[in-house]
């Protein structure tokens, strides 16, 4: 039980990670924990711990690609992009999410 | 393929470790910057911004950890550190270390230079195709006591064609010849030769039947196959002396040299530098013993079956030449054991006292790091109470015995080098020349495969131990009661008292095997020789210029002509040698006392 939860977790972490640096572009790491938390109106409050190595893991696949830049007040820290497969990665994931969403929802409705 | 790409961005992440630690330092200071100004945009004091910045960073030391360890390769980023923390303990603690040293390099440069040789003589299989079917033809007279590995030409003719027993058989005879002015011996061997050893010229060919028809009608040049090594020094490894004739036995008689056996073959383990065609004079049926045969068994026929079948053979023959075969019995001698024969046994003997020593240095060291390992047990202990596994505790005790036992067998190895070029040079020539691979003795492949083994079993034996022992205390009965648990020590002093038992045992078995076998030896040579060695000269000499004119006649007219020429030779020989004042006596015979056997003609 507990080994599927992180896997779940790890999973839906990536998502979240894929589809911010879709939406927002090029983002540091900072950023993207403060907007995820942002858009889950702070429901999630992500263990800010766990991005770090999740980055590393999304580089390790080739989904997102790092970089070392400027932020907006002048620091040095790493930029964070998706790649063409992260791209392709992140339809899939959204098709599979779309799909287990339905599914529970069909168990959930009453018998008619 | 995106497994791949973690394993090279892992490899690669342990050289650059340094730099990528200090990037995630950047980067993860970068994060708690941004997360504390934010903090202190909502309100915050700087403390307390700070505070909640680090909290919400939850464990960054576990970050960190956790990051690197997704970065690099776990295992071996632990095993360097602990050879790194070996490293240091060791310059700590130069007594220790020297000590060990010095045994590992004493305990596994000894047996390592033992091991070369048993390796070179035993191990290693004589160069000959599948040699286990491979047999000397030999006879034994019970009644005379008499053994020897000549047999008649005709005998050799004889098993080929009506034993049954072999697959092919080569009849081969020594002989000497002479090359620019220096007589060296060699073999003359049949067609079969080649084909029956499994081993082909590798320069040049082996002979066929044209080469044994111009000798008996002695058209044409002589021919030859040459030894690697008497190659490399008349011709310097010439490759392109193969094919061409020359002059070499200064009688006008050309010879070509039509192939050059591989380097390390050695036949019948005598010192011989080449290979003629057989003499077709030689082939007189049954008379002499003077020929040696080489054979292959057939497939599927044991040893013993074989030679119980010999054995009636041998029965037949004697029934069928009464006069010449009665009471000989022939046996097949394996190839293999000729080759060792008189230098197994005593180098199985080095081999186990070796063995022995090479025991008393592990249980030596053994009882050194024990010692240490009783000094060690507080930082042992805080490093448990901090967090670590006992099974990473032991995998770094274990990895420091590792890596001071291949200190030690490297320097032992430096030491077995030097052994076994002196072993190798000290070696008389004679006995060189019989043992196959004597001269090979040195540190190869697999001497070095021998000493690396030596040492990982030496060091995860040694280390097991103390390292189980040194590991298992209670972390609150060390807290309350210091650093030595009194317990723990008792136990390890019964651990030291079994280890110098043990050693001590060992070592007086060693002393004493090595005494009597010292005592042996001192007896063997107060024996003497039988006879009075000085002032007794002897020399060697080759009549076989005489036999030339000979050649030509028919075998029985060849016999009579031989018998008168020999004869006349030696009584003038021995007239001459009568009226020299200084010699008291002299006599001759067809090899000298204590001399390798067949190789001299008359002694004087």
């Amino acid at each position: 039980m507990g080994e599927a939860k992180t896997d779940i977790l790890q999973g839906t972490l990536d998502l979240l990670v894929l589809k911010t640096l879709d939406s927002m572009g090029s983002m540091h790491g900072w950023a993207i924990a403060k907007r995820i938390e942002q858009v889950s109106a702070s429901v999630l409050a992500v263990n800010q711990g766990t991005l770090y190595p999740a980055l590393l893991r999304l580089q390790q696949k080739g989904w997102i690609a790092a970089k070392w830049g400027t932020s907006d007040n002048n620091r040095r820290a790493k930029f964070y992009s998706l790649t063409k497969k992260g791209q392709k990665r992140l339809a899939v994931e959204e098709r599979n999410w779309e799909q287990m969403v339905a599914l529970v929802a069909r168990f959930l409705q009453p018998v008619s | 393929m995106t497994w791949l790409r973690s394993i090279v961005t892992r490899i690669s992440a342990l050289f650059r470790k340094r730099r990528l630690d200090a990037n995630l330092d950047d980067e993860l200071r970068f994060h708690l910057e941004m997360e504390e100004q934010d903090n202190v945009r909502s309100g915050m004091s700087a403390k307390e911004a700070r505070r909640q910045a680090l909290l919400r960073l939850d464990g960054l030391e576990q970050v960190k950890e956790e990051y690197r360890d997704r970065r690099g390769i776990p295992f071996i980023d632990s095993l360097l550190q602990d050879l790194r923390f070996a490293f240091r303990s060791f310059r700590r603690d130069p007594g220790f270390t020297a000590t060990v040293l010095v045994t590992l390099t004493l305990g596994i440069g000894v047996g390592t230079a033992i091991f070369a040789v048993v390796n070179a003589i035993l191990l290693q299989p004589p160069t000959y195709k599948d040699p286990e079917k491979l047999v000397f033809l030999g006879r034994i007279n019970d009644k005379k006591g008499v053994r020897t590995e000549k047999i008649s030409c005709g005998d050799c003719y004889d098993w080929r064609d009506n034993s049954g027993l072999f697959d092919s058989l080569s009849c081969f005879y020594h002989d000497s010849y002479r090359f620019e002015n220096e007589i060296y011996w060699g073999e003359q061997v049949d067609e079969a030769f080649c084909s029956t050893i499994g081993v082909h010229p590798f320069l040049g060919r082996c002979f066929h039947s044209d080469d044994f028809r111009a000798k008996a009608t002695h058209d044409g040049p002589e021919v030859v196959i040459l030894q690697h090594s008497f190659w490399k020094s008349l011709f310097g490894a010439d490759p392109g002396v193969v094919g061409r004739t020359y002059d070499l036995a200064g009688s006008g008689r050309p010879t070509t040299i039509v192939g050059v056996m591989p380097p390390g073959f050695g036949f019948d383990y005598r010192i011989e530098k080449y290979f003629r065609p057989l003499f077709s004079i030689h082939r007189a049926p049954h008379v002499v013993g003077s020929h040696g045969a080489i054979a292959r068994l057939k497939a599927g026929l044991t040893l013993e079956q074989a030679q119980a079948r010999a054995d009636v053979f041998s029965q037949r023959m004697a029934e069928a030449h009464p006069d010449t075969h009665t009471d000989w019995r022939y046996v097949l001698n394996p190839v293999s054991e000729k080759a060792t024969a008189g230098v197994r046994d005593p180098l199985r003997l080095l081999l186990a006292a070796s063995g022995l020593v090479l025991v008393i240095v592990c249980l030596n060291i053994a009882g050194l790091v024990l010692v240490r390992s009783q000094k060690r047990t507080s930082e042992l202990a805080i490093r448990s109470a901090i967090g670590a596994a006992r099974s990473r505790l032991i995998r770094q005790l274990i990895t420091e015995n590792v890596l001071l036992s291949f200190a030690g067998a490297l320097l032992g190895l430096v030491v077995a080098g030097l052994l076994t070029s002196y072993l190798r040079s000290w070696v008389p020539e004679s006995v060189a020349s019989y043992v196959l691979g004597a001269d090979h003795i040195g540190v190869d492949p697999w001497v070095i495969t021998f000493a690396i083994g030596v040492a990982l079993v030496n060091g995860i034996l040694v280390g097991l131990l103390p390292a189980f022992r040194g590991t298992s205390f209670r972390l609150a009965t060390w807290i309350r009661e210091g650093s030595t648990s009194s317990i723990g020590s008792r136990m390890e002093r019964r651990a030291q008292h079994y280890l110098s038992a043990a050693q001590v045992s060992m070592a007086v078995v060693l002393a004493i095997g090595s005494c009597l076998t010292v005592r042996s030896l001192l007896k063997l040579h107060e024996q003497g020789a039988g006879f009075q060695p000085s002032g007794l000269i002897t020399v060697s000499i080759n009549a076989l210029g005489l036999s030339r004119p000979g050649w030509a006649l028919e075998p029985e007219e060849r016999r009579r002509y031989f018998q008168q020429i020999y004869g006349a030779f030696w009584q003038s020989l021995r007239a001459e040698m009568q009226s020299i004042p200084s010699i008291e006596g002299f006599t001759f015979g067809s090899s000298a006392p204590m001399a390798p056997v067949d190789r001299i003609r008359t002694a004087m």
